[in-house]
């Protein structure tokens, strides 16, 4: 997390850099030999209108199973059940094991159709395994979450709350887990942008998101630049206004350590 | 409460091993209803081990420790009901931060006991009262001084009914001006009845408060007795280095 800007001087030279970054892009991009049709991309705007939609759906849809299912392995990492945690270590080590696009690949290709999910569902099976997939994925960096937040609080709560005679369910549920939501909350937001940019790998099943959208429009057109571009800064307004978010919480949170860097 | 004089606190044979050091080396310890015992000693003799001993925040490698004639046995079904009955007062307070402190005091008692929340509020208002804090009932700890945290710990351990206060150091963490008010505040307790085990470094405690005073050293009882006699005929020279250390700091001769 950078900084925060502390003096109408500070801000005005923040403004200036990024303004110089956008400028020197798109200066890039004009540069470009290739005729850019951005006429007939703005033509087709209805298809990024649609992929949005369907991507913030996806995506709010998998954030839901995420944080229910990583609930749940956190609090089971967190248990006094041996086997509870070590199901739960099991599926967070299986998950951030292997890449997401394969995990997709076998969800998809492998599970759904040995499950015939396709007779069950028809044309939404591909928008369902991808919440599922998504969703499977993301739980498991939410578990770790929840079971950091779990462990960042002191070990004197668990003693002061057990020694009153709490069970271990009782001191999770109402002396820590309260304690640890907060501090959970702002890299449970960036986990959120993290599921809204891997919801674009799910248009290699098929699913009628944004980026599904952009690479058909981009096929159809031959033009490249008219439809990514405007897919890359799509994706920014969703993200940027959640990682903005997630730094003003930790600011919140953490007012000491969002102090400006000492400039010396 | 025990009607009869059998021990409240019985622990027999304790040993405690963190690796190659050994914590306890056996220890026994009994307290009976309405006796003050002082655990004093030297840091790394084993006082705050033996005391979490007591309610199974530490799990002794060998003998055992019962508890209003219960066994306290870590892991094992009755250990919450047994620390329901052991309160403990910590060095560093340990307050639950999110709630306020009348909360404090009415989460166990509503959780464990299921005292209905009216009856959990009406006690915590009375045990704060008998703490000097009434007024700070909707305060949240950080807004709380040391010791007023520390009275609000002891009276969260006293919400419980407990048949004996095990209190680690309860002055250890404190500002010198605020140690005072939490010290008088065991003291009254103490005159009320209450049976309490103090690991504590205020020699004046111990000598003017408790009925007993226990001097461990390297994991070991070494010795106990009156209070009085304790303090003012030590019989063993550890003791006696210890007390001279203790009361005359400033006769202790450097160590080369």
């Amino acid at each position: 997390m950078g900084p925060r800007a502390t003096t109408g001087r500070d801000a005005v030279v923040r403004a200036a850099v990024v303004a110089a970054i956008v400028g020197a892009i798109v200066l890039a991009v004009s540069l470009v030999p290739a005729e850019v049709n951005w006429a007939s991309a703005f033509e087709r705007r209805d298809l990024f209108t649609r992929g949005l939609v369907t991507t913030a759906a996806i995506s709010a849809g998998a954030l839901v199973v995420g944080l229910a299912l990583g609930t749940l392995a956190g609090l089971a990492r967190a248990s006094s059940s041996v086997a509870l945690d070590q199901a739960a270590f099991t599926y967070v080590e299986l998950v951030r094991g292997t890449p997401f696009l394969v995990q997709l690949y076998v969800l998809y290709f492998c599970v759904a159709r040995a499950a015939h999910l396709y007779d069950a569902f028809g044309d939404a099976e591909p928008v369902l395994v991808g919440i599922a997939g998504l969703g499977l994925f993301s739980g498991a960096y939410v578990a770790e979450i929840v079971r950091a937040g779990v462990e960042s609080i002191d070990r004197g709560q668990w003693e002061a709350a057990r020694s009153l005679g709490l069970s271990h369910a009782q001191t999770l549920r109402h002396v820590i887990v309260p304690q640890a939501a907060a501090r959970m909350l702002p890299p449970l937001t960036s986990e959120a942008v993290s599921l809204v940019k891997e919801s674009s790998l799910l248009s290699v099943i098929g699913v009628g998101e944004l980026t599904f959208h952009a690479k058909n429009l981009s096929a159809a057109t031959y033009d490249s630049f008219a439809a990514y571009l405007p897919l890359a800064v799509l994706y920014l307004c969703v993200t940027l206004p959640l990682s903005w978010l997630t730094r003003r919480m930790e600011r919140r949170l953490a007012p000491v350590a969002a102090l400006p860097v000492a400039r010396l | 409460m025990t009607t009869s004089n059998a021990p409240i606190v019985d622990a027999r044979g304790l040993v405690k091993r963190w690796g190659a050091v050994t914590a306890l080396d056996g220890v026994d310890l009994v307290v009976r209803p309405g006796e003050v015992v002082c655990v004093v000693g030297p840091s790394g003799s084993g006082k705050s081990t033996l005391l979490r001993c007591l309610n199974g925040l530490e799990v002794p490698d060998e003998g055992e420790v019962t508890v209003a004639g219960a066994v306290v046995r870590t892991g094992a079904p009755g250990i919450d009901a047994a620390r329901a009955r052991t309160g403990m007062v910590f060095q560093s307070f340990h307050l639950f931060p999110h709630l306020t402190a009348l909360e404090n005091l009415t989460l166990a008692p509503r959780l464990v006991r299921g005292v209905p929340g009216d009856a959990a509020r009406a006690r915590a208002h009375g045990l704060l009262d008998r703490v000097g804090l009434a007024d700070r009932a909707g305060a949240r700890p950080d807004q709380l001084s040391g010791g007023q945290k520390q009275r609000v710990a002891i009276a969260r351990a006293l919400a419980m009914d407990p048949e004996v206060l095990l209190c680690d150091e309860p002055t250890s963490a404190l500002d010198p001006e605020t140690v005072g008010e939490v010290l008088t505040v065991l003291r009254d307790l103490a005159r009320d009845g209450m049976t309490m085990v103090v690991v504590t470094h205020e020699m004046g405690f111990a000598r003017d408060v408790s009925s007993r005073t226990v001097f461990m050293d390297a994991g070991r009882v070494i010795e106990e007795g009156r209070s009085t006699d304790v303090f003012s005929a030590p019989r063993s020279p550890r003791l006696r280095d210890f007390l001279a250390r203790v009361l005359r700091p400033l006769d202790t001769e450097v160590p080369r």
